[in-house]
């Protein structure tokens, strides 16, 4: 029997807990310190202090070493009297650089580190969940160990002066993650740039975090902490999550940029205007955010990021819908229908984005599995049809999220890991929910629209989105190329314009079911239109960027001009000799 | 400099007539019957035959026949085209199939003998089986193979702006920019470009190194550095104008406060 298993057996039919102790006896943790019988020296630290007992073990109070030095570690155990054995016994102050500066002054540090590292290696899930509810076993942990690990054998090799740096095969495949998701980020610069600005930004500095990285021979693991502003504390404690997870990172360059985006999304996502379509969305966001600080401090970088390209790509398509009812692309539920493409772009574009990146999170990061096939496009005007999709998805989360609950409750599950899934779960669960919510209230206040009318405004296109995740997923459609290839087609100059000739009606907003055939003769062969009162046809002899729509109001007289795409009035085109006979 | 003399030969006032076709070739004008079909006119706009139609849809486009024998009419709106044989008057219907529901023809086609390869504007070829009156599609190959010319100048007009297209001519007005238009010529591959002109036009025409731009409040005629202009009645604008036979222009007008008011006018230049 593994040692471990033989301690945690030991330690439960004595009911005694478990204690950091290295060697023979590694990580049994006695009850001294507390009014129990002891048979722990009476000069241990906890002792005296109670960092080392299991409620406040250096992993619970970790911010009361953020400011030792390596001189202060020093002073501290000499005061207390510990040997070096005893001082390198506390596996969770190693994620402290002073302190192994400090250790690194023993003789033995360097055999420590190796037999931690072996035995860290052998814990199961179960024993890492049992030393983390011990407070033995902290986050990061055996990420550290294995980085002051590689450490030793970068110095010897740097000794032998034969060899070249080495990396191991943990850090190999994270940077093999990373530079995969390198070359997407290169393939859709263009699109971020162009359609999602926050996203863009913070993938500038990610791939600097990334090239700072992998310019150097080895990884560079630090702890870093960071402050919060109280609207973040505030925020993160409103929605009932633990502020202390934010306030320190252990991890490289990368993993530090990351936790600094975690801040600035919820910074972003507090000052969201109640205005704001994604206010509703608050709550998921935060969770979302949350969920990718834990899987960052998991060393599970790439799932982190994908999670961080989600909520910069909802936030920018947050903004592109504020920017243009600033601008006035549209101020009613029918406007984005009549809008397809001018001032609504950024919204059509961040549609297509959001989709491509609810996919990954979806399927890649949470690893949902949606087995009813969504036939979305052939749900004609039966809105329950509609929504289906969204169903799917929704209690394919809802089952995820109890099958982890099952497997953390019978033990089977490594808590640490499935702790982070448990919170994106959580957080894509409000979010479909929201959207499913918000679609079935507007249904009930506007029962003039159809489904098809909802699905081009702004919460349709999330819920479109959203429903479409599914079908990405099955078509394998999801990948950075056909992101491109779709936003390229959706907003490709109109064939008409290309090709210089005079468009058909199909090809213009009259079209859109909104605009009613009349009975009225067509007008030089076009066509009459009505929509809210108003007369429209197509002008049959201008043709490419010169085409448009005439307008007329009930009494036949020439309102303008308009665009074939949007149905807008071009502005002085009013023509008084022009008139529509009834 | 000579100057230019353009001269009107006849005038035909339409009360309620919807004119918006106008085709032209040889001494013959065609245009229009409101929604019933065609009126064949000559150069002094004496009505030689009337085409009867029953259409449930507006014409968008008009294909000739190389010898001028047929015409055939496009009605996306009614996924149908309409081939009429101009020495009969006798018409028959070709119902297009479901794929153009989506695809669009394009103005420019091949109709020489008993061939007839429609272009759409997906680049895709299409025949007509005049004894079936089925369309099918065409491969590259067979194009090339079969109609090495035609297939040239389909693929040299890929490489240009055009504006409007003689495809019995294998030639087109092509624009490069704001500033610069043109008029290839494939027959003997040879470009003529016009550099002095104004922007306001919804249509041109060329015939004989004559540039003829319309637009609903003017007409101009450009000819070298020569240009004249031609305004409209009163009342009317321009909608269109073709070239007629060698000297001749026939232009079509409307009242815009009245569609059903249509004038056709004959200049000679």
């Amino acid at each position: 029997m593994h040692i471990f298993q033989f301690i945690l057996l030991f330690s439960h039919v004595l009911t005694v807990p478990l204690h950091a102790q290295y060697g023979n006896t590694f990580y049994v943790k006695e009850s001294w310190g507390t009014n129990n019988t002891s048979s722990r020296p009476t000069k241990s630290p906890s002792s005296q202090d109670g960092w080392n007992n299991p409620r406040n073990s250096p992993c619970h109070t970790s911010r009361n070493f953020n400011n030792f030095r390596a001189t202060d570690f020093q002073r501290h155990f000499q005061d207390r009297g510990l040997t070096e054995k005893e001082i390198l016994q506390q596996p969770c102050l190693y994620m402290f650089d002073e302190f192994v500066k400090f250790a690194q002054t023993y003789s033995s540090y360097t055999c420590t580190i190796q037999q931690l590292h072996a035995e860290l290696k052998k814990l199961n899930i179960i024993q890492k969940a049992y030393y983390f509810v011990q407070g033995t076993y902290c986050w990061g942990l055996q990420k550290r160990i294995h980085y002051l690990y590689n450490q030793l054998s970068t110095l010897k090799n740097n000794n032998d002066v034969v060899t070249g740096p080495t990396i191991s095969m943990e850090t190999y495949q994270l940077l093999k993650q990373l530079s995969a998701q390198q070359a997407e980020y290169k393939a859709l610069d263009g699109v971020y740039r162009a359609y999602a600005p926050s996203l863009s930004n913070v993938l500038a500095q990610r791939t600097d975090a990334y090239r700072t990285m992998t310019s150097n021979d080895t990884l560079q693991y630090v702890s870093k902490s960071y402050n919060l502003n109280n609207n973040v504390k505030h925020l993160l404690t409103k929605y009932g999550h633990d502020t202390a997870r934010f306030t320190q990172c252990y991890g490289n360059q990368l993993d530090q940029a990351i936790h600094q985006e975690s801040l600035d999304l919820l910074d972003r996502i507090d000052t969201l205007p109640s205005s704001s379509f994604l206010y509703d969305q608050q709550e998921a966001l935060v969770d979302f955010t949350v969920a990718m600080v834990d899987y960052n401090h998991e060393n599970l970088t790439d799932k982190a990021m994908n999670i961080a390209d989600l909520c910069w790509t909802l936030l920018d398509y947050g903004q592109a819908i504020a920017e243009g009812a600033a601008l006035g692309a549209y101020t009613a539920v029918t406007d984005l229908v009549n809008n397809p493409i001018e001032a609504t772009i950024n919204i059509v574009a961040g549609k297509q984005i959001l989709a491509y990146q609810l996919t990954k999170v979806l399927y890649n990061v949470a690893d949902i599995s949606v087995t009813a096939l969504s036939n979305f496009d052939k749900a004609k005007d039966k809105w329950n049809k509609y929504t289906e999709p969204l169903n799917n998805i929704i209690d394919a989360i809802s089952k995820k999220e109890i099958t982890i609950r099952d497997a953390i409750k019978s033990g089977t599950a490594f808590v640490v890991g499935y702790k982070a899934q448990g919170k994106l779960l959580g957080g894509l669960g409000k979010f479909c929910n929201t959207i499913k919510n918000k679609s079935i209230n507007f249904v009930k206040n506007n029962t003039a629209f159809n489904p098809k009318e909802y699905l081009a405004t702004p919460e349709g296109l999330l819920f479109k989105a959203t429903a479409d995740s599914n079908k990405l997923k099955q078509s394998g459609q999801n990948t950075a190329s056909s992101l491109t290839n779709k936003i390229e087609n959706s907003l490709k100059t109109p064939e008409f314009i290309q090709q210089n000739r005079i468009p058909l009606d199909r090809e213009t907003i009259l079209h859109n079911e909104l605009f009613k055939k009349t009975k009225i003769t067509p007008v030089k062969g076009a066509q009459v239109y009505n929509k809210d009162n108003l007369f429209y046809h197509r002008d049959t002899f201008h043709k490419g960027k010169g085409a448009h729509l005439e307008v007329y109001n009930k009494q036949g007289i020439h309102l303008g001009e308009a665009n074939p795409l949007t149905g807008q009035l071009i502005p002085n085109t009013a023509d008084k000799n022009k008139k529509l006979n009834f | 400099m000579i100057k230019m003399i353009i001269k009107k030969t006849a005038e035909l006032f339409f009360k309620t007539n919807d004119i918006y076709i106008l085709e032209t070739f040889d001494n013959t004008i065609i245009i229009n019957n409101n929604h019933q079909g065609l009126l064949i006119l000559n150069d002094s706009l004496d009505i030689q035959k009337e085409v009867h139609i029953q259409q449930i849809a507006p014409i968008y486009f008009v294909y000739k026949k190389y010898d001028n024998s047929a015409l055939m009419l496009y009605l996306p709106d009614a996924h149908q085209t309409i081939l009429i044989d101009l020495k009969t008057c006798n018409h028959d219907i070709i119902t297009l199939p479901e794929v153009f529901h989506e695809e669009i023809l394009s103005s420019n086609y091949y109709w020489n003998n008993d061939t007839f390869i429609l272009t759409t504007t997906n680049d895709a070829f299409y025949e007509i089986n005049f004894i079936s009156k089925i369309l099918y599609a065409l491969s590259y190959e067979k194009v090339q193979r079969n109609y090495p010319s035609f297939y040239d100048f389909w693929n040299i007009c890929k490489h240009y702006n055009i504006v409007t297209i003689y495809p019995e001519k294998e030639s087109f007005i092509f624009q490069k920019d704001d500033h610069h238009m043109g008029f290839f010529n494939g027959k003997n591959d040879q470009e003529c470009e016009i550099k002095e002109y104004f922007n306001d036009w919804h249509d041109i025409e060329y015939k004989n190194n004559l540039f003829c731009f319309i637009d609903e409040h003017e007409l101009k005629i450009i000819h070298d550095n020569n240009t004249f202009s031609l305004y409209p009645q009163n009342n009317f604008i321009f909608l269109k104008a073709k070239f007629l036979g060698d000297n001749n222009l026939a232009i079509l007008s409307s009242n815009p406060a009245n569609c059903q008011e249509s004038l056709l006018e004959v200049y000679k230049t």
